[in-house]
């Protein structure tokens, strides 16, 4: 866990990583200026830290509902074609999916 | 002239028959068809299809089972999905995206006899203070050209302030009904979350996101969020209520009301033209018998941070969606993730963006520290928020801490943008229902009056609204449109 009292600017490595965790190829120039935007928006995030929040659970939703449940009904739902349609590249009416294992 | 009518008139007249649903959509076609150049609100219309529409509403008036809305046209948001006509979040990785259902909201419009217009601009999924984000098109703010009509939800607000359209649907994350509202001088309202169904809008922060109505008057915005709201089981955070009702619109009375003024909403940060606007018309609401007393709610500080964590966070699970699988191109690369990685670089700046921040949040070891630490935030800053509706009707601020500003003034400075959204982040951090309503002016650009009151008290701060609205009303202008 980090404190922001030792707030570090994120290096290029760590937004190297981060690129590659979120799943985005980047140049190198956005890599910077995603390190430069990050870091600024980071520094701003130490507002956050000297705040006492003990006592408060986190919220994760706006207004809470809890137990919502469904009937167990069939309803009319997307047909093969239509589930399709959008899809850069389908077979045999399934998705084709970029090859997970190599030959 | 048909659009210049409200939409409350014109389902007056469509009811009594004085004019079809046909007359009243041609007329806002051609007007958009005429002068949408201008102002680049939409993204994609298909007269053909909104013509079917309002015969299909015609239908409906002639049949006596009409809606209060029947045959009035609509605008919708570029986020909120429309079976069979293109869908694209203003981002190349859905530009050519037809989806293959209706939206919940969509859906009610319909059976209600609303007339779809078409999509309306916004920023790139939602993400954005100023519609400069958008992958295809500036949009400009019919008071002046040159300036921003604020966003995200920027095309929807810009065609009802230009009599586009008499109505139109936005969605608000941190502010993106409220904030453009406010720039273009019109009625732009978040409802409590849950009591609009969230089904078939595209997600971007799913704890924050609402669909909202934009209109003219708090009456349009009331009509068509009574006909947008009710529980809906496709929405498992859809509330259990009833719709939001609009019979007692009109009886209550700015005697006795309470409202608060959060000093972290006055002062430095607002700029000192809006100030004086919000200053005038708090002092007309005095004058009529409403207290407002000024009160500290000093987590409101803490909002753009715990704003700028929560919704990234949420935005980031929420596009992984978008792999190239089962919409969008598909941009080879290395392998799967190498493919999977080149079809996201479709996506533009401030997305990306977002999504770094959000996974960065999220990633191993500095979850606690950004995530939850934030949602304590967010739990703090809602018990702050509900102590004062316990002694107040509603919290009265501006909208937006500026009117209108140019067009590229703001754009090379993200961290500028995102502190637009200090006034209007809190109700979604809560969940409360919040409006905003033009109050008057500064430098001759609207400047917007914002209300927020507790969770499920739509209805009472819609009445709030309304009685606001019959004092300040004297002030409404027109844009100067050609």
């Amino acid at each position: 866990m980090v404190s922001y009292n030792e707030f570090m600017p994120i290096t290029f490595d760590e937004v190297q990583h981060v690129a590659k965790l979120a799943r985005l190829e980047l140049s190198e120039d956005e890599l910077r200026e995603f390190q430069g935007e990050l870091n600024a928006l980071l520094g701003h995030f130490q507002d956050i830290d000297s705040v006492d929040v003990s006592g408060f659970d986190p919220k994760p939703h706006a207004v809470a509902l809890q137990n919502v449940w469904a009937e167990d009904l069939s309803f009319f739902g997307l047909d093969r074609d239509q589930a399709l349609r959008n899809a850069p590249k389908s077979r045999a009416g399934l998705f084709v999916v970029p090859t997970i294992i190599e030959e | 002239m048909l659009t210049t009518y409200s939409a409350a008139k014109l389902a007056q007249l469509l009811a009594s028959r004085e004019v079809s649903a046909r007359e009243v959509a041609q007329a806002h076609l051609d007007r958009i068809e005429a002068l949408d150049s201008q102002f680049g609100a939409f993204l994609t219309l298909d007269p053909e299809r909104t013509l079917a529409e309002a015969d299909e509403a015609q239908r409906l008036l002639e049949s006596g089972q009409a809606g209060p809305l029947a045959g009035v046209p609509v605008a919708v948001k570029d986020n909120i999905s429309t079976a069979g006509l293109r869908t694209t979040c203003a981002s190349k990785i859905l530009e050519d995206y037809v989806p293959p259902y209706d939206a919940t909201t969509v859906q009610k419009l319909r059976v209600a006899g609303c007339v779809n217009l078409g999509k309306t601009n916004l920023d790139e999924f939602a993400m954005g203070t100023s519609c400069e984000n958008s992958a295809f098109q500036l949009s400009r703010n019919p008071w002046d050209l040159d300036r921003s009509p604020g966003g995200s939800s920027g095309g929807s607000a810009a065609c009802v302030a230009a009599e586009l359209a008499p109505l139109s649907l936005g969605s608000d994350t941190g502010g993106s009904i409220r904030m453009p509202a406010s720039l273009c001088g019109i009625v732009g309202f978040k409802p409590t979350y849950g009591r609009i169904s969230r089904y078939g809008l595209v997600a971007f922060g799913s704890s924050l996101d609402q669909i909202g109505p934009f209109g003219r008057s708090v009456e349009d915005a009331a009509l068509l969020a009574e006909v947008l709201s009710g529980h809906d089981p496709m929405d498992c955070t859809s509330l259990p209520h009833p719709s939001i009702s609009t019979r007692d619109l009109k009886s209550g009375s700015l005697k006795g009301k309470r409202f608060a003024l959060p000093k972290e909403l006055t002062g430095d940060a607002i700029q000192p033209g809006v100030q004086a606007a919000i200053s005038e018309a708090i002092r007309r609401l005095q004058a009529e018998g409403a207290t407002v007393e000024e009160v500290s709610i000093p987590s409101i500080n803490l909002g753009v941070t715990t704003y700028y964590i929560i919704a990234p966070s949420e935005a980031s699970s929420n596009l992984g969606r978008f792999d190239g699988v089962r919409y969008g191109p598909r941009v080879e690369g290395e392998g799967h993730v190498g493919t999977v990685a080149a079809t996201r670089a479709l996506f533009g700046h401030e997305v990306k963006a977002r999504i770094m921040i959000g996974t960065y949040a999220l990633s191993a070891g500095y979850y606690d520290a950004y995530y939850l630490r934030a949602q304590q935030v967010r739990a703090m800053m809602s018990a702050e928020f509900e102590k004062v509706f316990g002694s107040f009707d509603a919290v009265i601020s501006p909208a937006s801490p500026v009117v209108a500003f140019k067009l590229g003034e703001l754009s090379q400075d993200p961290m500028a943008l995102k502190l637009l959204d200090l006034c209007t982040i809190p109700a979604n951090m809560g969940g409360f229902p919040a409006i905003s309503l033009n109050c008057g002016y500064s430098e001759g650009l609207p400047v917007g009056l914002q209300l927020m009151g507790p969770t499920m008290g739509d209805e009472a701060l819609l009445q709030s609204a309304w009685s606001i609205e019959q004092i300040l009303g004297d002030l409404q202008q027109r844009p100067p449109l050609s």
